[in-house]
This record gives C-alpha cells, structure tokens and sequence, in this order.
C-alpha cells in the first residue's frame, strides 16, 4: 500500500492504516517536537498527545495529500501550547538547558521563539518540511501571494535575530 | 534577496535531521496514544447510555400511567386550548404541580422557530422556575420521518447555566410528519436567572441525517419565587432517625430536604410515599416522572427528594407525611464481589440476591423480587480503595426475578470489589406527620 493509499484509509476510519500512518510520519513527527520543545521526554509525550488529537479528527481531513502536513501542524500547536504553560508554571533556563539533548538545536529553538506562532508555523512547513507554497496556500486557505508576502516578512524578522546573534559571536 | 537567510534555515534543518530519534518509544507512544484515544470515546458513549437509560424509565413509567389513568375532559379541554399542547395532555395529566400551572396559566408560549432543509423546530412554550425549567417543542417535517432523537441538546444564557439534571425523550418519531417532546432541567441549588434569553442548541438525528438547530428565545416573564418553609423538625421511623430541614414549594415541584442521622443502624435508601397532605386530606406525592431525587453521593447525609407541586394550591394546614422506606442494616449497605472466583462475598439479607455470572468486565446478579426497576449503583471501589466506574448497567426482568448487569470501565482493579446500594427492596414502616404550614 502506499503512502496515499494508507492515509485515505486511515481518513477512512480504518484503524490498522491509523496505526500504519502514524508509523509512517512518527520521524517527521518526533523531529517537529525537537524543534520546538527541550528534550527528547518532551518529544515522545507530544507524540503520544497528538496520536491521540488525530485518533478523534481524521475524519475531517479532505485530501489524503495533506494528512503529513494536517498531522505536523497538530504537533507544532501542541508544542507551543507546551511552550506557553511551561513559561507559565516553571521557567527555569538552568534546568532547560540542562535537559538539551543536542546543543546545536538550541539556535533554532531560540530563533522560532522570537517569532509569533503563525509565522513558526510557516518557517517551519516550508524550510523544515519543505511544503510547498502552493500546498501551504491550500491548507491555510489563503491566496498564494499572501503566503509569500508573510514568508517575506517572516525571513525579515529572521535576519533581525541572525544579524544581531552574528554580530555578538562576533564580540 | 533572503538567500544568507534561507542558507542558515537550510542549516539549521540538517542540524535537525542529525538528531537520533528514539524510534521504538516512539511505536509505543503511538500505541498508548490509540488507547487512550479509544477509552475516551469510550467514556462518551457511556454518557449517551446514560441518557438512553433515563429514558427508558421514563417509558415505562409512561405506559403505566397511559394505561392506568384517565384523562379528566375539563382539563383536556383546558390543554388544548393551548396551540401545540394537545399531545402532552396525557404526560401532564399525571402530575398535579403540572396541572396547576397549566391551569393557572404559568406556562409562557414562546413560538420561536428555525427551519434547516426540510426540517422545522419551533420552542412551543416553557415552564420556568427556581427548580427547573420544561421546554416543549415540536419537530416537524415536509417528508415523513421514520426515525427520529435527540444527539444532543442543550441550553445557554449570556451567564453560564446553573449544574442541572438534563432528560429528554428518546426515539420520537415513527412515519409522522411532526412530533412534539419536552426537555426537562432540574436545578439542584434553586436559581433566578437575570436574563430570560435563551437559546436552545439541539442537533437531531432524523432519519440517520443529523439536523441541527440553533434558536434564541425570551421567556416573557419572570419566574414566580419559591416559599420555603423552614422546619428543622428532627423525626424518626422504626426507630431510625432523620432531620426534615426545610420544604420549599415551587410552580414545577416540592422540595423536600432532609439529612439522615449518621449514628442511625439502617441507611435509608429512599421513601416510598412521601406525600404531603391538606386539612381536607387532599395528597401530593411522589414525581413520577423524570428527577426524583439528588444527592445519592457517597457520605453525603443531606438529600433532596421532589414531590408533586401544590404552588397554587392554598390549604390552611399542610403535612408531610411518610410512612414506608428502602432501608438497610449500615454495616450491609453493598454488595462484594470477587471477578475472578465469581464470588458473591457480601449481600444484605433479605430477598436472595444471587451473583448469575461474572467476569473483569461487568457481573450479572439475579434479585428474587418481580419488577424492582431501580438502578441501585453508582459506582464500584476495588480492593485498595480505587473507585471503578460503571460504564452501563442494564435491567430486565425474567420471570418473579429483577436481572441487574453494571458494566465497569477498566479490567484493571484489585479483587474483591465492593459497590454501594442505593435502593434494595427491603423496607421500615412507621408513621411521620410533620406540620409544614
């Protein structure tokens, strides 16, 4: 069976294509977490939530080409649901860092961090995920231009954080 | 012109996909994930059996009084001056609160409508009072509909809604064009609302499509307030002693409060005719229909029982009386049970209660008296004091026996269980008169 075969039977309502399905993105899924979260703990519960969010709303996927992308945006909104309610009980730098699997994903947790949630999602499904803008255009139902337009923006505020993160490296 | 951008995105995305993954948890969190998917679900159809069970009392309940009682011509003619209310003549008939405010016009036509395809829903009228609110309305159709009920229905206010016992009627139609019902809400703690702009959200399942309908309404006038009498008159029967803290008369029903002592031997489990009782030896007893009671939680000893509206009534003097119970010995309150070696441990005495079959999923007992249709549990607790749910029970009779079958949630407890009564056919007689007015 392949890839679109397992997600139109999963949409379905079948439960072994569900399973086969979340086997199949479970490395797309994980990596989604790392980006966003701080360990590798962290990670594993998001994809036990998010199993759990898509068990109740595949059926309301339309087109089974999108279920990779529908499922990475579910995490990326968990994850920074996370990200608001650790801010809000504990923040504690020490202990994140601590907890850090690998350091070199710090610069990009920190880079996501200093843009709103709408504009982490787009960086995220067009650079890390390569989804193309067109497809990106489709799932958030707004014109194609729109899509560039905020990619634009969100790339400017990108330069902002790496010119300045550049010229401290520098010091 | 972002390329210095876009490379360092590009490089921080393979710093990404170097990251070692824990792959075989990750199989098992998608698994656990499945399950614990599937026990909610689980928990919302038990919601729906719930609801499906109310209703099924309330059927029977109906098909007695159908048969039994007969419509008295003066106030059918008063109901059916009223447009829409014709069918319900014989659900009111039974209860003399009810026929009261019909008589006394407390109940407000309402007439707000919405039409979704085919289908039309229109709010006929409402009782509302301190205790409760009725909503009566009529589902009608341009094609014939063989099967109609409710998914879901509910009730908002610009503030949030008071906690409410909810029952509505089940599958309505069957090949009719329209179909009248009656939604009930019954308030635990007695409330005025502030604002009377409602609005009813109801989806429907008609003919296996579901039609869901969205309609404010106004109720035109305030609700009458309700008159407490205080009392705090300690009584006792057959030696059992308890507390009538305080009567309050409402349009929709009479509340009754009481707390049980809690050095009393017996557990009172209900009262089986409690009435109140005029100078002229005019009756008041027992609802029913729908909500009869609150406050069966465990160790709680205050409970609230509902008795027929005597509201527009005026009597000179007014008793509560009560002269029979459900009681059992305290310290035999439960039944015991071990799934494992299909064991009944621990059972009240009197009529034999006999364990029929049992398993980590559900048990079946078997009680040696005819048609005893109460649901006499709430909840089971395991060997370590862990609480079970119950996720069905369902009742039926078989012969000059009452078959009674709880179904638990999880299969993950410590034998042997235990699961409180609340109701068994064994009784205490004596003779309460309390004065009220």
């Amino acid at each position: 069976m392949d890839e679109l075969e397992i997600s139109r039977k999963a949409i379905a309502g079948d439960e072994a294509s569900f399973l086969a399905m979340m086997r199949q993105y479970k490395e797309d899924l994980l990596r989604t977490a790392l980006a966003f979260l701080k360990n590798e703990h962290d990670a594993l519960e998001a994809l036990q939530e998010v199993t759990v969010r898509a068990y109740h709303k595949i059926q309301t996927v339309k087109e089974p080409a999108y279920a990779k992308t529908w499922l990475i945006r579910i995490m990326i909104n968990y994850c920074q649901d996370q990200l608001k309610r650790q801010k809000r009980f504990h923040h504690d730098p020490a202990i994140d860092s601590q907890s850090t699997v690998d350091d070199s994903l710090l610069e990009l947790k920190e880079a996501l961090a200093t843009l709103p949630k709408k504009e982490q999602q787009l960086i995220y499904l067009k650079y890390f995920q390569d989804v193309k803008i067109k497809d990106i255009a489709k799932i958030e139902n707004i014109p194609e231009g729109t899509v560039k337009s905020r990619l634009h923006k969100t790339l400017r505020s990108l330069r902002a954080y790496f010119e300045d993160e550049g010229g401290r490296e520098h010091v | 012109m972002y390329e210095r951008e876009e490379e360092r995105l590009s490089e921080l995305k393979s710093h990404l996909e170097q990251q070692t993954l824990p792959l075989d948890e990750a199989d098992q969190m998608i698994l656990a994930g499945i399950t614990k998917a599937k026990a909610d679900r689980s928990k919302q159809k038990r919601r729906r059996k719930r609801v499906t069970w109310m209703v099924a009392m309330a059927a029977i309940l109906l098909l007695t009084f159908v048969t039994s009682i007969r419509v008295s011509t003066a106030f059918a003619n008063t109901i059916a001056a009223i447009p829409g209310m014709e069918p319900f003549v014989a659900l009111i008939q039974h209860d003399k609160g009810l026929q009261a405010i019909f008589n006394e016009d407390y109940y407000q036509e309402i007439g707000s409508s919405q039409t979704v395809g085919d289908v039309t829903m229109t709010i006929d009228g409402v009782i509302l009072d301190e205790t409760g609110m009725n909503v009566y309305y009529t589902i009608e159709s341009s094609k014939k509909m063989k099967t109609a009920s409710v998914n879901t229905i509910e009730i908002t206010n610009s503030r949030p809604m008071p906690e409410a016992g909810i029952s509505y009627g089940g599958m309505s139609a069957n090949d009719v064009f329209s179909y009248q019902e009656i939604m009930e809400l019954t308030f635990p703690k007695r409330n005025v609302f502030s604002d009377l702009n409602f609005t009813i959200e109801a989806e429907m399942d008609i003919d296996e499509k579901m039609v869901a309908f969205l309609i404010p309404f106004e109720v035109p006038e305030q609700t009458k307030p309700s008159k407490p009498y205080v009392l705090n008159e300690i009584t006792e029967l057959d030696g059992q002693h308890f507390t009538i803290d305080e009567v309050v008369d409402s349009p929709l029903r009479v509340a009754v409060q009481v707390t049980f002592d809690p050095n009393n031997t017996k557990k009172i489990l209900s009262f089986e005719d409690m009435r109140l009782v005029d100078e002229r030896g005019e009756v008041w007893s027992k609802i029913a229909n729908g909500v009869t009671a609150f406050g069966n939680e465990k160790g709680k000893t205050t409970h609230t029982f509902f008795l027929q509206s005597n509201y527009f009534s005026t009597p000179k003097k007014l008793y509560l009386q009560i002269n029979k119970a459900q009681a059992i010995k305290r310290e035999q309150a439960f039944v015991e049970v071990n799934t494992d070696t299909k064991e009944l441990l621990t059972f009240p005495d009197g009529p034999q209660l006999q364990l029929v079959d049992a398993d980590r999923n559900g048990i079946e007992l078997s009680l040696s008296v005819k048609d005893f249709n109460h649901d006499p549990f709430t909840a089971a607790m395991d060997a370590q004091g862990k609480e079970i749910s119950i996720s069905s029970f369902s009742l039926y009779g078989e012969g000059d026996a009452t078959h009674w079958s709880p179904a638990f949630e999880t299969t993950s407890y410590t034998n042997p269980i235990r699961l409180e009564l609340n109701a068994y056919p064994t009784y205490i007689e004596g003779d309460v008169k309390v004065e009220v007015k």
